[in-house]
């Protein structure tokens, strides 16, 4: 009756991370680099990527259940430990105002509204600050009701494809013609990091599910989960169209709703733009959130309202400056901000904190 | 700061025992009363008194042989003994005496004027005998009332056709005679400081959802305010969300759901002087919810739940969709349907939103006059004025005669909820869903629904969510409330409301033939 | 040849990355003040 902690249930869990993981992976295509063989890229990205999750929850409960934004102040004391903290919410908001350009650029060119895109950002960005001040219960509750909708209409537009004749296998081979360097470079560090680094953000949210345990067999489910479907889709894509249409492509996942049709169920975009709105909601609510959440635990902010409009904020100023031309925005993405952004915060900093931790367990045992 | 009390009665004024004196006191709280009915009369024993009465609330036959005849057969010394009891402040023999002599509903002895002035108004009788410095109290209600009729805003093909009337009596009559237990609880509550509402709380003790009646109770003893008129009004100061277009209470006139909704845990709540009973809580599901449903074929009724949910989209989308495939993303049409709206649209002169809100307010105006036209002119005005007037329209090149379609099925679509505040919200919300289709396409249809969705998440209704049982997600419950499971197999009560006491039916209550068959 | 002002700007990142890390780590270290501060 009274619910005064905020819980989320474990298929709330589940379906936040899918729809997370799916993101604007999904509409952009995964691993373009490796050409045709972008789907394996993406299965073997998705398995490394598990592990990376696992990793996280295994930090969780190691450092006593702690989350995020705790676990460097725990790890390495108070002046060390802060600006670690600190750098993480920065880079959420960093690429919360990536999602913001994506959408920018994105729904302009697909539906081809005359709309400036700054008007679409601003409505975007509000509609996202609303579904924060209701807490993560409320994304949580989105992800959960939207999940059976945007899997059915996954399912719907395979099944459309295998029917409409357009698919050639034959496009697939030969399978890792070109050698596994392709498939290595799209995997590291690019593919793992854009989806499954990202999802460090959960790290903050754990603490919200209300069965303790399960907890690291639901996260590797919806994984894995989500990664097959994107290699799938990849898979269809590039089956679809040839390897070439499918490197040169900016959004593959519309070019491949086109390809499917059967007498008058010819223009399928608004279903493209479902998943689009959809699963950049969820990710950039994510993100946004994610900063939000670390940003009040680590000032011990009261209430986390005015920090959302703060970071809200940011996150436009940063995306309204942040891009001038779409290529460069895309090489950024691929290039520039995995390596030397990602890499660090998500893998190398967590494995050092895993390292400490049963160091300092144990000091913290004998202290008491 | 306090509601200023307007007529609030202070003061603490004691009979003197001098009976002209007494009645002067009452004349003096009550001037002008020309409804104000003091009757003298006087004992065998000799002794006077006033009845002190408001015309048309009680029961004059009955004064006579309630009141009168006792008086009149108790021994003048135990009369007395009335007297001296209250003169010394202690309570005696001659008041249990008295009372058992009398066979009224409710006998109480007040101890000042003031005291007895609200008793008064509510239509009890005030009875003063010369000598004695209490004023006797006595309630002999009786006044005009409508008799039990069908439901005006709920009607059935199947099921009872009795609905609530305005008296608080005869509504816990009806609910008492369908649940015959002593489990069924009632609690009464007064709020309202002139109107003085009587509100009972009604659940049945074994089931009721945990801490739902403590919380009931407390958010109807914090109002202060002048008047509660109907449950309308009581409903807006106890929901949770105060913003909210959404009903977070179920209104109904039918006792058949009140008990449906009792026998799932919840709490009835029954205001005086309207046949509206407020159930709580309410979810989403439950404004798709006819009473009937539960009595009908329940393949049957299971479509119509699917149907009302999809009309329910319809009431909300067509028009935005219209406008928004019109204005930004003719593509998305078929090309046969584009030609033919094309050439539909070509003689109007107005973009597409200006044309559907024309309709659109029309329509809605012509449904609130035909609300409150007489009965034999209201039925023409809404079947003619929307056909002729739709027609006449097209013709005249106003608007396009796909959108007189779209209007119409939008308008039919918004009548099929079962809760018709449920069905308001709807109709007031395409408005904003127009506006923001009419900007941003596609778009913005995608954003508003959106929106909505998050404050549907959010909502909660006396702290159960909105959404519930679709949300958080319990694979029963779902099924039950998309679907309308029949009796038989329905084995628990929904899980959000009755989470302590779930099982309804023994197992293997499904139908079956005789085993051998006769003849 | 616009003036690339904002060290998070696309161009910046792609040419020479170090620019944003640097803003990052001020901006921590400024956040990690209030942090010191408020968390005594």
């Amino acid at each position: 009756m009274n619910m005064n902690r905020v819980q989320i249930s474990k298929y709330e869990l589940f379906s936040l991370i899918i729809l997370f993981q799916w993101g604007t992976t999904i509409i952009f295509g995964f691993g373009a680099n490796a050409g045709r063989d972008a789907w394996i890229a993406s299965l073997i990205s998705t398995g490394i990527g598990t592990l990376l999750i696992l990793l996280y929850v295994l930090i969780y409960r190691l450092g006593g259940d702690r989350t995020l934004a705790e676990w460097f102040t725990y790890a390495f004391g108070k002046w060390l430990g802060a600006p670690l903290s600190w750098l993480y919410p920065l880079v959420f908001i960093y690429n919360g105002a990536r999602i913001i350009s994506d959408i920018r650029f994105l729904l302009p060119v697909t539906i081809m509204n005359r709309t400036p895109d700054w008007v679409i950002g601003i409505t975007f960005l509000a509609v996202v600050v609303y579904a924060m001040s209701g807490g993560i219960e409320v994304l949580a509750r989105i992800a959960a009701f939207t999940l059976p909708f945007l899997l059915l209409a996954i399912v719907l537009e395979m099944i459309l494809l295998g029917a409409s004749r357009s698919l050639h296998y034959v496009n697939l081979l030969p399978i890792v013609g070109e050698g596994w360097g392709r498939i290595w470079e799209t995997v590291w560090p690019l593919g793992i990091m854009q989806t499954y680094g990202e999802s460090i953000e959960f790290a903050l949210i754990w603490g919200y599910v209300s069965q303790k345990k399960g907890l690291a067999a639901t996260a590797s489910f919806a994984t894995l989960f989500a990664g097959f479907f994107i290699a799938l889709l990849g898979l269809l894509t590039i089956a679809g169209m040839g390897e070439a249409v499918f490197q040169q492509m900016m959004y593959p996942a519309f070019a491949l709703l086109k390809l499917s049709k059967i007498r008058f169920i010819d223009n399928l975009d608004a279903l493209g733009i479902v998943y689009l709105v959809i699963n950049a909601f969820i990710k950039l609510s994510m993100h946004l959130y994610a900063a939000s959440l670390c940003i009040q635990q680590l000032t011990a902010a009261k209430k986390i309202r005015p920090v959302i409009f703060v970071v809200a904020a940011l996150a436009l100023l940063l995306s309204l400056t942040m891009v001038v031309s779409f290529t460069e925005h895309l090489q950024v993405a691929m290039v520039a901000v995995p390596y030397h952004l990602w890499l660090p915060l998500y893998l190398v900093l967590p494995m050092i904190v895993l390292a400490v931790l049963p160091l300092r367990n144990w000091i913290a045992g004998r202290k008491l | 700061m306090n509601v200023p009390d307007s007529g609030k009665i202070t003061g603490n004024t004691k009979l003197t025992g001098v009976l002209e004196d007494d009645v002067q006191l009452y004349r003096k709280q009550l001037e002008p009363g020309a409804d104000v009915q003091y009757n003298p009369f006087t004992l065998q024993s000799g002794r006077q008194g006033y009845l002190i009465l408001i015309e048309g609330m009680t029961d004059e036959l009955r004064l006579q042989s309630d009141i009168l005849e006792p008086l009149n057969r108790m021994d003048p010394d135990q009369l007395k003994g009335w007297n001296e009891q209250n003169s010394n402040g202690k309570s005696g023999s001659s008041e249990d005496l008295f009372k058992s002599l009398s066979q009224s509903k409710q006998l109480r002895l007040m101890n000042s004027v003031e005291e007895s002035l609200t008793g008064l108004c509510k239509g009890e009788t005030v009875v003063l005998l010369d000598g004695c410095a209490r004023p006797l109290m006595v309630a002999l209600h009786k006044w005009e009332q409508r008799s039990i009729e069908e439901p005006a805003a709920e009607p059935t093909i199947r099921g009872a056709r009795d609905g609530f009337t305005e008296s608080m009596q005869t509504n816990m009559t009806l609910i008492r005679r369908r649940l015959a237990t002593p489990d069924l609880k009632v609690e009464a509550l007064q709020t309202g400081r002139v109107s003085k509402t009587d509100i009972k709380l009604v659940y049945l003790e074994s089931i009721i959802m945990p801490g739902l009646k403590e919380e009931a109770r407390q958010r109807i003893s914090r109002i202060d305010i002048d008047a509660i008129v109907e449950s309308g009004c009581l409903e807006e100061l106890i929901c949770d969300n105060a913003f909210s277009v959404f009903p977070q209470l179920i209104n109904t006139e039918r006792p058949d759901r009140v008990v449906t909704a009792l026998l799932e845990g919840r709490l009835a709540i029954v205001v005086n002087n309207t046949p509206f009973v407020l159930i709580a809580p309410s979810t989403f599901s439950d404004s798709l919810h006819a009473a009937e449903d539960d009595y009908q074929n329940y393949l049957f009724a299971s479509f119509a739940r699917l149907l009302r949910f999809f009309l329910s989209l319809c009431a909300l989308l067509l028009p935005s969709v219209y406008i928004s495939l019109i204005t930004f993303h003719q593509e998305m049409m078929p090309s046969d349907l584009l030609l033919g709206i094309a050439a539909s649209r070509e003689a109007v002169p107005f973009p597409a939103l200006v044309e559907a809100l024309l309709m659109e307010v029309t329509f809605e105006g012509l449904r609130e006059a035909g609300i409150r036209l007489p009965k034999p002119v209201g039925q023409a005005v809404s079947i003619v004025g929307a056909l002729v007037i739709g027609q006449a329209a097209v013709q005249a090149g106003i608007v396009s005669a796909t959108l007189v379609i779209i209007v119409s099925f939008t308008g039919i679509a918004s009548f099929i909820f079962p809760i018709y505040s449920q069905g308001l919200a709807f109709r007031l919300l395409r408005f904003p869903m127009m506006f923001l289709a009419a900007v941003l396409g596609l778009y913005g249809i995608f954003l508003g629904l959106l929106m909505l969705l998050i404050h549907l998440m959010k909502l909660r209704s006396f702290g159960v969510p909105y959404f519930a049982p679709i949300m958080p997600f319990h694979p029963e419950g779902t099924l039950i409330s998309v679907l309308r499971l029949p009796k038989w197999a329905a084995k628990n009560r929904p899980i959000e409301t009755a989470k302590s006491n779930r099982k309804r039916i023994k197992d293997h209550m499904r139908p079956h033939p005789p085993a051998t068959p006769k003849g | 040849m616009s003036i690339y002002f904002f060290p998070w700007e696309s161009h910046h990142l792609l040419v020479s990355p170090w620019h944003f890390q640097l803003v990052l780590l001020i901006g921590a270290l400024l956040g990690s003040v209030i942090t010191w501060v408020r968390k005594k």
